[in-house]
């Protein structure tokens, strides 16, 4: 898996392009809008992070251009700039999705998966297995071991949450988007109460403990 | 509140331009009038005494060559010839008071010819003027002649009451419509005047009130000092257009530059505390991913505050239940109230819809809702209820907790005011400002009601379709 990173600020583009390639990307850079559209146009890439604001090309012109060269590698936009206006302009422009900065990596990396699975028509699979955990999408089962476990309709979409990419990170913005539909932060320690709930039901009879707090980061699904 | 609308009403500059003009042209009316009155009077009078002095000079010269007789032959004459007029009184008086000669008309009552006999001594002036009845006035010239004997001549004349009386009714008469015309023709007046004025106002309010700046006052050529008011205030309006336009592209800016080294510092943390073995530098370094996002939410929150007071706020509105957005806001919640043995209770009434944008309106309830279960002891209560009332619907949010003492109230709607006894909750202090700018973004009010340890009401009302 090939990934292009276009970001002028070299903060930036070192902790983007080092987290890929811990996650097992293979990463190129481009400090500039006319550089990046030189690579994308010429090497095929499995995915684009695309700063807006480049020096000699921005990124929506990149991207406009990128799309009339007929190449439809599946594009992230990073963007300092929040409005739902700003928004759909870089949708409407050609890209796939929009990340606000500041944002977190985990975040980033879960999008790039997200994209790359969709461009690539992986086969949703009915029956999600992690960590001797198997959860059932169809039959809303959960067990354990062989021991069945009990969850209540939010607890079950975070543990689903957790199991799509097991021993990576889930943010709590993620977990807000995909347990309850939320699109703001709304201040409150909801997330932490629901992940208290699903360790109370899935980790509190077994002596191996599966749901982790990283402090800052989020939450992992990894045996310990 | 009735007295309250007739000051305004008495404020009014059309209803005092309306009732000025009335004033001037009625009291124009009056002196028009009242001066046509005072020529018709005098010119009766002249016109009657012309007659008289006619007869007065014909008897005296008929005197002075005939004497006596004369002068009765005359008067005789005239007597039988009655149709050419009504008869003259005639009288001389000798030097020493005497009546020589008396001719009492028929219409005439020798109680007024007797009246006369004692005003002749005294009277001065050469005209006299006694009002007999209703109808008539008896009119005497007077003239010394040459023998030294006295000649009156008289006449009885029509009333210059009988004459003017029809006059002043019709004056009346004339007036009431006269007044009617001038109200209305001053009330068109002061509408034509005020026209422009209108449109101002008009154009000011469609503009406070939907924050679309691009509005503008036509002006009008025909009306040189008011077409200059309308242009000045359209020329005040492009200002304060690209004021607005410049602040908000400021706060972009500052948005912006803030979001750059906020991403690096977070993204630098978050990347180095998954590596570092060592657990006191994770610690520091989840500490900076964490306040990184504070600040964030900080700027996120202090941004919409600043665009929602400066009405540039976006609102994406949509016609939404708000029975509905409150259901998903309390299920965001409730395992929260469940930790805390909160008991939430609701009572919506059914078609409280209205025009608002749903994802800024999930926010304020979210916000007092999170409030509420903040500041509620375990076991409490939390009572949503949301009602619709002419025009608009009205959210309220109860809970049972501890509170707000009477000095905080007037400060709570300030941006980053905690009153003391919040500061040991987490939080940052923009809650309500944020809530208070969103809803008044919606042309809404946010009110809160509480005593202390009696808990918190909040309220607020929106518009349920928003007007112009």
């Amino acid at each position: 898996m090939r990934i292009l990173v276009i970001e002028d600020d070299s903060k930036i583009a070192s902790f983007i392009v080092n987290g890929l390639k811990q996650n097992g990307f293979g990463v190129d850079a481009a400090t500039d809008g006319e550089q990046g559209l030189d690579l994308a146009c010429t090497v095929t890439y499995d995915c684009l992070v695309l700063d807006l604001m480049l020096p000699k090309l921005d990124g929506l012109s990149l991207l406009r251009q990128l799309r009339k060269e007929k190449v439809n590698t599946p594009v992230v936009i990073l963007s300092a700039k929040a409005t739902v206006d700003d928004r759909v302009k870089g949708l409407q422009a050609g890209g796939d999705d929009y990340l606000t900065k500041p944002f977190a990596f985990s975040e980033l990396l879960a999008r790039v998966q997200a994209l790359i699975r969709r461009a690539t028509q992986v086969v949703e699979p009915t029956t999600l297995t992690a960590a001797g955990v198997t959860l059932d999408l169809l039959s809303r089962e959960v067990r354990r071991e062989g021991r069945s476990i009990e969850l209540q309709s939010r607890e079950f979409a975070l543990l689903e949450l957790l199991m799509r990419t097991p021993g990576r990170v889930v943010t709590k913005t993620m977990i807000l988007e995909h347990v309850w539909d939320y699109s703001f932060d709304p201040q409150t320690n909801v997330v932490d109460v629901l992940v208290h709930r699903l360790r109370a039901k899935l980790d509190k009879d077994f002596e191996v403990k599966l749901i982790q707090t990283i402090r800052g980061v989020g939450y992992v699904l990894k045996p310990v | 509140m009735s007295s309250n609308r007739f000051n305004q009403w008495g404020r009014s500059f059309a209803v005092r331009l309306t009732l000025g003009y009335a004033m001037l042209f009625t009291l124009s009316a009056v002196v028009l009038f009242s001066l046509l009155y005072v020529l018709l009077a005098s010119a009766l009078e002249r016109k009657d005494r012309e007659v008289i002095e006619a007869r007065l000079k014909e008897c005296a010269a008929v005197y002075s060559s005939g004497g006596l007789p004369a002068l009765r032959n005359l008067v005789q004459l005239n007597s039988t010839d009655e149709s050419k007029s009504k008869s003259f009184f005639v009288r001389v008086t000798g030097n020493l008071g005497s009546v020589l000669f008396v001719n009492v008309p028929n219409d005439w009552l020798q109680a007024d010819a007797a009246s006369l006999q004692t005003q002749n001594d005294t009277s001065r002036s050469d005209w006299l003027r006694i009002p007999k009845d209703d109808e008539r006035d008896l009119t005497v010239a007077t003239a010394r002649l040459s023998d030294g004997s006295i000649l009156q001549v008289g006449r009885s004349t029509n009333s210059r009451e009988t004459v003017l009386q029809p006059f002043r009714r019709n004056f009346l008469l004339v007036m009431t419509p006269t007044l009617l015309l001038a109200v209305l023709g001053g009330a068109y007046f002061a509408h034509r005047a005020t026209q422009p004025v209108r449109e101002v106002v008009a154009t000011a309010r469609t503009i406070s009130d939907t924050g679309d700046f691009s509005a503008r006052v036509t002006a009008h050529a025909s009306q040189a000092e008011l077409e200059e008011l309308a242009t000045e205030f359209n020329r005040l309006l492009d200002k304060n257009q690209s004021l607005i336009q410049g602040m908000r592209h400021a706060l972009d800016n500052v948005a912006h530059d803030l979001r750059t080294p906020l991403t690096r510092l977070r993204g630098t943390a978050e990347a180095a505390v998954q590596t570092t073995p060592d657990p006191v530098a994770r610690e520091a370094l989840a500490d900076c991913v964490e306040e990184s996002d504070r600040v964030l939410t900080m700027l996120k929150a202090l941004m919409d505050i600043s665009e929602a007071e400066a009405g540039m706020m976006k609102l994406h509105r949509e016609l939404t239940s708000i029975p509905a957005l409150l259901t998903q806001v309390i299920e965001m919640y409730d395992l929260i109230s469940e930790e805390k043995h909160i008991t939430i209770t609701t009572d919506f009434a059914p078609d409280c819809q209205a025009s608002v944008d749903p994802t800024r309106m999930s926010q304020t309830f979210a916000n007092l809702l999170d409030n509420a279960l903040k500041y509620t002891p375990n076991g409490g209560r939390v009572h949503l209820a949301c009602r619709a009332a002419a025009n608009t619907v009205t959210v309220t949010i109860r809970d049972t907790g501890m509170g707000i003492p009477a000095t905080d109230q007037p400060h709570i709607w300030e941006r980053l005011y905690r009153g003391d006894k919040s500061r040991t909750q987490r939080g940052l202090g923009l809650g309500l400002s944020l809530v208070k700018a969103i809803v008044e973004a919606h042309q809404g009010t946010v009110a809160v009601m509480s005593e202390a340890g009696q808990g918190a009401e909040f309220v607020i009302t929106v518009p349920q379709i928003l007007l112009g």
